[in-house]
């Protein structure tokens, strides 16, 4: 069995808040990111053994070939896969929660890339109840510091959401910014 | 100039270890890196307004179009930017620490960027590197919860530096 190296092929930087909308105003002040993709969503996953639902608010956006993620995730049950990372004492925060590969090719190569998995990979968040998607975390705080996401995005809803998120360039051209009430 | 958006252009992903043969063998046996570029730099630097040497040792390895890095610190005072992040209780752990933007194009491009960081991302750390070379980071975590490095290299000693680093692909 064949792992990419260095979590290859690379996709997304991913935080965690408590209040999304704080984290955009931030992000637009401090990177220059003003608009994002909103989405909420609600779907059933399994966190350490355990279903549950969970019930994010989350944003997205690109930067070049990077996507960005922040996830505000409601209470639920199994809400803690996300917000465990956050201040125990109530303090705003947006902390740093994941690195994501996005996994090419057929479903099926998902489901493959999850069977290699080595047993230190703590299987915590696996995702399979999404129409047109996969995904799942692993636990790798103990040997990178993070949770890394395994995703997988069927080509409909990739070029659906696609079209939805804000895309910023870094060589200068002007963001491609989906159409109001689009 | 007007400032790039987010950590682009995406250059570097960064973690800060006690100890870096160990992190090297774990990203070998774990996340498939077989291989780093190993330097021990020491130089002059300011963090937070204080001057001081810095020593690190630092291994790099690029991946695809990014690069990942393991940085050692060595000794005591303004190497605490990366010694403040490890466990207290001298345990062994890779902490993930910063996400790296590179500059591209002249050495004017790169005080431009610099001059076009807004007032949430302060320069904190700054240290006198090689000819060709310059590096600041930014306290990036109020707003994001990481350090920001920026680098820039000239063209011809980062064609000098490409064939030290090993190179890893996806495909």
């Amino acid at each position: 069995m064949i792992v990419k190296p260095g979590f290859s092929p690379f996709y997304q930087l991913a935080w965690v808040s408590q209040n999304l909308e704080r984290t955009m105003e931030d992000f637009e002040r401090a990177y220059g990111i003003p608009e994002w993709f909103v989405m909420d969503a609600e779907f059933g996953a399994v966190v350490d053994g355990k279903k549950g639902m969970m019930n994010l608010h989350a944003g997205f956006v690109f930067v070049d070939d990077v996507q960005y993620e922040v996830i505000e995730a409601r209470p639920t049950d199994i809400a803690h896969f996300y917000n465990q990372v956050l201040p125990t004492d109530g303090s705003f925060a947006t902390v740093f929660h994941h690195l994501c590969m996005k996994i090419p090719g057929p479903v099926d190569a998902w489901y493959a890339e999850l069977e290699k998995l080595t047993p230190d990979k703590r299987m915590a968040c696996y995702v399979d109840s999404v129409e047109g998607t996969r995904f799942a975390y692993t636990d790798e705080r103990h040997l990178c510091g993070l949770h890394i996401e395994y995703f997988w995005i069927g080509p409909e809803l990739e070029t659906m959401l696609g079209s939805l998120t804000p895309r910023y360039f870094s060589d200068g051209r002007p963001p491609i910014l989906p159409k109001k009430g689009a | 100039m007007l400032q790039m958006p987010g950590f682009s252009p995406f250059w570097q992903l960064a973690w800060v270890t006690p100890d870096l043969e160990r992190s090297m063998e774990q990203f070998k046996t774990v996340h498939n890196v077989p291989s780093f570029f190993v330097m021990e730099p020491v130089f002059d630097a300011v963090f937070n307004g204080e001057q001081g040497s810095m020593s690190i040792r630092m291994a790099l390895a690029n991946i695809d179009d990014y690069q990942l890095e393991l940085i050692q610190p060595v000794g005591e005072g303004i190497v605490r930017i990366y010694t403040d992040v490890l466990p207290k209780d001298g345990s062994h752990a890779n902490v993930f620490h910063h996400v790296c933007t590179r500059v591209w194009g002249t050495l004017e491009d790169w005080d431009n960027h610099l001059a076009s960081l807004p007032p949430e991302r302060p320069i904190c750390y700054t240290g006198d590197a090689p000819d060709g070379i310059r590096f600041a980071y930014t306290d990036d975590r109020a707003s994001s919860g990481i350090y920001g490095e920026h680098i820039w290299y000239d063209d011809e000693v980062w064609e000098a530096m490409k064939p030290l680093i090993p190179h890893f692909h996806s495909k």
